[in-house]
């Protein structure tokens, strides 16, 4: 009797065992997004997060057709790096997390991308508009949005030539996104010819009499603060009560319809640039809103519809991989969202540039017209600028070459090697340009005359090659006593010192990287001061 | 920390009986709680603003131009009045916290460092009322009165401040009286945090918001900004002034919050003085401070009295708390920190244990801090952010060369 039954349960542990592979495989993949649940700039993290499980509701259409569930898993990275990275450490311990959608602070994401990329977790970014996000070059860091080197000179533009102010005073928070794009604002105002009457960074966050005396004694006609609504809405609120009486301006961090209820009236006629217009202003994000505002009982932030095309970029890649029968992997869905192209989201086509940036960027200057929050939406659109990404402006490296009189030099040498086409097509390519000068003093070097090296193609294209490293290698990955390959074949040493970088050529002669990392759609060009040569 | 001193210092001299005129009212009830408290509040202030403004001037002498284009003698010359006034009211506010440090070392010998806790709790229930009022109804909170409406929360925050004094010093530092220095210490850093969290919890939960705005706007009277413009005209007397300051007119104007600010201070502290000197609870207090043992032998309730004194402390804080946050408008959880560890310096500055340092120490730490944010704007290097650099120093010199604090008494050190 005994045998009978333990026979018995090894029939039915086999059989149940066996069922578990008859039955339909269905996988499981998660997207996860960070950003602040809690704290005082929770009300646009809350934003990100609903928008986020709006779109996987929405959009995860094609891939649970292939049999592919799609969870949402959202982390809450309190506006500190320390809790961003600890939440991206955990991430890369879940199989299932494929992609992130986040952050809302640039001083986050920043430290956050470094565990992504090691681990090949592609970020989208709604919201991050620091240079530094995708200047570093990495496969797994994209944004949707625009970027603060291009945000901040939009607003000082805008208060030298339609404001026509003749003074400002630059505040910021000290955070990366505060300080930087204040930075970027100084820098353009000083160009436009406004004084600057000061750069000053505080991290009060509640009695800014003691800051504001100062100011106001200087008489400014504008003041800038590169900072979040919840710090700069106090400000002003004090500064107006203490008799300012100029134009106020700060960066996209002031928009949320917080500043509104902090500010009230004295925040009435603020203006701020934004790379994210509310979602009223586009017009394909019209549905949105009603469901947004029937899932969640009250209108979507500044940056939900952002956060809701990031999460289809997302969903679109992976429907792509799936749809040519691929695997859906961490390394396959990173490079299939870098390759997006042409995405038509709710607040624009997105297709990325190498670097992760969208390829056109869009910037807008709003006023505030309310001191009412829940009409935060209507804030005045004064002007919007399409300006495309740094890449793209400065095109391929043939284009950067082409518009700097320094390179002319190279240009004919490049088109008599009849490499140009080669140099501006794919690649990537990281090019050691040397300037004319440089050529000038080596030609004398070599006791030639520039029209001999021109009509000798194979050792004009032997010296070109050797200035050419086959894919990106950006001035942050040089190390002391490196060994780099050229396309040439041969190698030349890279020194790293206080002083700077310098090169030792196959000859043993040397040259200086005078400015480095000018990035463009194929590649990256950094300017040396002199023409290194291969072994001869 | 050798200190002994008690909170004892705006008693007045005693007297012998049968006596002149002017003795008779130096022994007075008016001197006593009016007069002598009035004048010394103004003597600090004047003394410690003189001071400041000549160090200013001389800084203004010695680096005329720190930034091109900045003449550093006009700018002090404009922001005079505003610094001054700015530093007097946050000023207050640090006297006040500094009191419930200063009274709870006379008492204890114990820095109670969740103080600073107490005062932002008493920041977010002036809120919290003033938001209950504002939403009871449509125009309710501007069909107060408003000085009414402002005694009202008042009174909410320093009772609940008060409350919550007591169940901590009960709950967290009466167990543990006799256990070494250290360990209360440590059982306050803990009810600082706790509380902390608490209140972040409660606001997340109740309202999703860690940014409190206090509901100023319907209530006009506050907004106002009284001030008076001085010209030549007016006051041909200060002509040096406008020519400093290379301006045609001067405003002299503070907001009303900070009038408020510098009213309610200076009532309360002395009807705070008149308590502790003049009744005979406050006398039990002071006996207390003086020696525990024998305050108990001569049949004084001495837990009764460490209660009412924390109850007294915790509530100047929660009193402090709200019209600090009328003034700036916004309060969050995390408010009570720096305003706590700048009014715990200003308390051992002036003599911690002593109820008159603690208002020097306020007065004057509050008038550096002012004349520093309006003053190191100009220099290059340096910036704003170097103020608790340099109000922290303070701290450091006082504890190195003085430590019983400006006001404070030697006495034989106590291991």
């Amino acid at each position: 009797m005994k045998k009978l039954f333990v026979l018995a349960l090894v029939v039915m542990a086999v059989a149940l065992f066996g069922v578990s592979f008859v039955g339909a495989q269905d996988t499981v993949v998660r997207i996860a997004s960070q950003s602040p649940l809690s704290g005082p700039q929770s009300v646009l993290g809350i934003g990100i997060r609903n928008a986020v499980e709006l779109a996987i509701e929405q959009l995860s259409g094609p891939l649970t057709d292939a049999g592919i569930t799609v969870e949402y898993v959202p982390f809450d990275d309190q506006a500190t790096p320390d809790v961003g990275v600890a939440n991206a450490q955990q991430m890369v311990n879940d199989p299932a997390i494929l992609a992130v959608v986040g952050h809302l602070n640039s001083g986050v994401a920043i430290p956050s991308s470094e565990v992504y990329e090691a681990n090949a977790i592609t970020m989208v970014s709604p919201a991050n508009t620091n240079p530094r996000v995708t200047d570093r070059g990495l496969l797994s860091t994209n944004r949707v949005c625009g970027r603060d080197d291009l945000q901040g000179p939009t607003g000082a533009r805008y208060a030298a030539e339609t404001l026509a102010v003749s003074s400002v005073y630059v505040l910021h928070d000290t955070t990366a996104y505060g300080e930087a794009v204040a930075n970027f604002f100084q820098i353009e105002a000083e160009a436009q010819g406004l004084t600057v009457l000061g750069f000053e960074g505080t991290t009060e966050a509640a009695n800014f009499e003691g800051i504001i005396t100062p100011i106001l004694a200087l008489e400014p006609e504008l003041i800038y603060f590169g900072g979040i609504y919840s710090q700069t809405a106090i400000f002003i609120n004090q500064a107006r009560a203490a008799g300012f009486e100029g134009a106020f301006m700060g960066p996209d961090g002031f928009d949320s319809s917080e500043f509104a209820a902090i500010a009230g009236e004295a925040g009435v006629g603020t203006y701020f640039t934004s790379v994210a217009g509310p979602a009223s202003l586009y017009p394909a994000a019209a549905q949105f809103i009603e469901d947004y505002t029937a899932k969640f009982g009250e209108g979507p932030q500044p940056f939900s519809a952002q956060a809701y095309d990031s999460a289809g970029v997302i969903l679109a890649a992976m429907a792509g991989i799936v749809a040519e029968g691929g695997e859906l992997t961490r390394e396959t869905v990173r490079d299939a969202v870098r390759a997006t192209e042409g995405y038509e989201g709710l607040t624009a086509t997105v297709t990325f540039d190498r670097n992760g940036d969208p390829e056109t960027g869009f910037y807008y200057v709003f006023q505030v017209t309310t001191a009412d929050a829940a009409a935060w939406g209507e804030n005045e659109l004064l002007t919007s600028l399409e300006i495309p990404s740094p890449l793209v402006a400065r095109g391929s490296i043939v284009d950067i070459a082409a518009g700097n009189e320094a390179f002319s030099t190279l240009v004919a040498a490049v088109t008599a090697a009849g490499l140009g086409e080669t140099l501006a097509g794919e690649g990537p390519f990281t090019v050691f340009a040397p300037t004319n000068d440089a050529f000038t003093a080596a030609l004398t070097e070599l006791g030639m005359e520039a029209a001999d090296v021109l009509a000798n193609t194979e050792l004009l294209t032997g010296i070109l090659t050797y200035h050419v490293v086959p894919g990106v290698v950006l001035s942050g990955a040089l190390t002391d006593g490196m060994e780099v390959t050229t396309v040439n074949g041969a190698t030349f040493t890279v020194n790293v010192s206080d002083a700077g970088v310098t090169i030792t050529d196959g000859m043993g002669r040397t040259a200086n990287v005078v400015t480095a990392d000018i990035q463009g759609t194929n590649g990256v060009v950094h300017v040396i001061d002199n023409v290194i040569l291969p072994p001869m | 920390m050798a200190t002994e001193s008690t909170p004892a210092p705006l008693s007045a001299p005693t007297v012998a009986a049968g006596v002149s005129g002017w003795e008779a009212f130096k022994n007075g009830w008016f001197y006593k709680y009016i007069f002598f408290p009035l004048g010394q509040i103004f003597g600090f202030i004047l003394g410690a603003a003189v001071i400041l403004t000549l160090l200013a001037y001389l800084l203004a002498f010695l680096i005329p131009e720190p930034r091109e284009n900045i003449n550093l003698a006009q700018q002090v010359s404009r922001q005079l009045p505003d610094m001054i006034i700015g530093g007097v009211s946050i000023g207050f506010v640090y006297a006040m916290i500094a009191l419930g440090y200063t009274l709870v070392y006379g008492v204890l010998k114990f820095i109670n460092f969740a103080h600073s806790e107490f005062f932002m709790v008493g920041s977010v229930v002036g809120f919290e009322v003033m938001q209950r009022i504002s939403t009871s109804g449509e125009g309710v909170l501007s069909s107060w009165n408003p000085i009414l409406l402002v005694i009202v929360l008042v009174i909410a925050g320093m009772l609940v401040s008060g409350t919550l004094a007591v169940v901590v010093e009960r709950v967290a530092y009466r167990p543990l009286r006799g256990a070494p220095r250290l360990v209360p210490l440590i059982s306050a850093i803990g009810v600082s945090f706790l509380l902390v969290d608490v209140v972040r919890a409660f606001a997340a939960i109740t309202r999703n918001d860690f940014n409190l705005t206090y509901p100023i706007s319907q209530v006009p009277f506050l907004q106002q900004r009284p001030e008076i413009t001085l010209t030549p005209e007016s006051a041909p007397l200060l002509q040096f002034w406008f020519d400093s300051a290379n301006r045609d007119e001067i405003d002299i104007g503070l907001r009303m919050t900070s009038l408020i600010i510098i009213i309610a201070a200076i009532l309360m502290l002395l009807i705070l003085n008149w308590f502790v000197n003049g009744t005979k609870q406050g006398r039990g207090i002071r006996a207390v401070s003086q020696d525990m043992a024998t305050a108990g032998l001569m049949g004084i309730n001495a837990n009764l009295m460490i209660s009412l004194t924390f109850f007294l402390g915790g509530a100047f804080g929660g009193a402090a708390g709200v019209l600090y946050g009328m003034n700036v408008g916004t309060v969050t959880p995390f408010v009570g920190f720096i305003p706590g560890l700048t009014a715990f310096t200003a308390a051992v500055l002036g003599g911690i244990g002593n109820m008159t340092g603690a208002l020097l120490g306020g007065l004057a730490l509050g008038l550096i801090e002012t004349y520093l944010n309006g003053l190191l704007v100009y220099f290059p290097v340096l910036g704003q952010r170097f103020t608790p650099v340099f109000t922290f120093s303070v701290l450091i010199l006082v504890l190195l060369f003085r430590p019983a604090g400006i006001l404070g008494q030697k006495v034989d050190e106590k291991v």
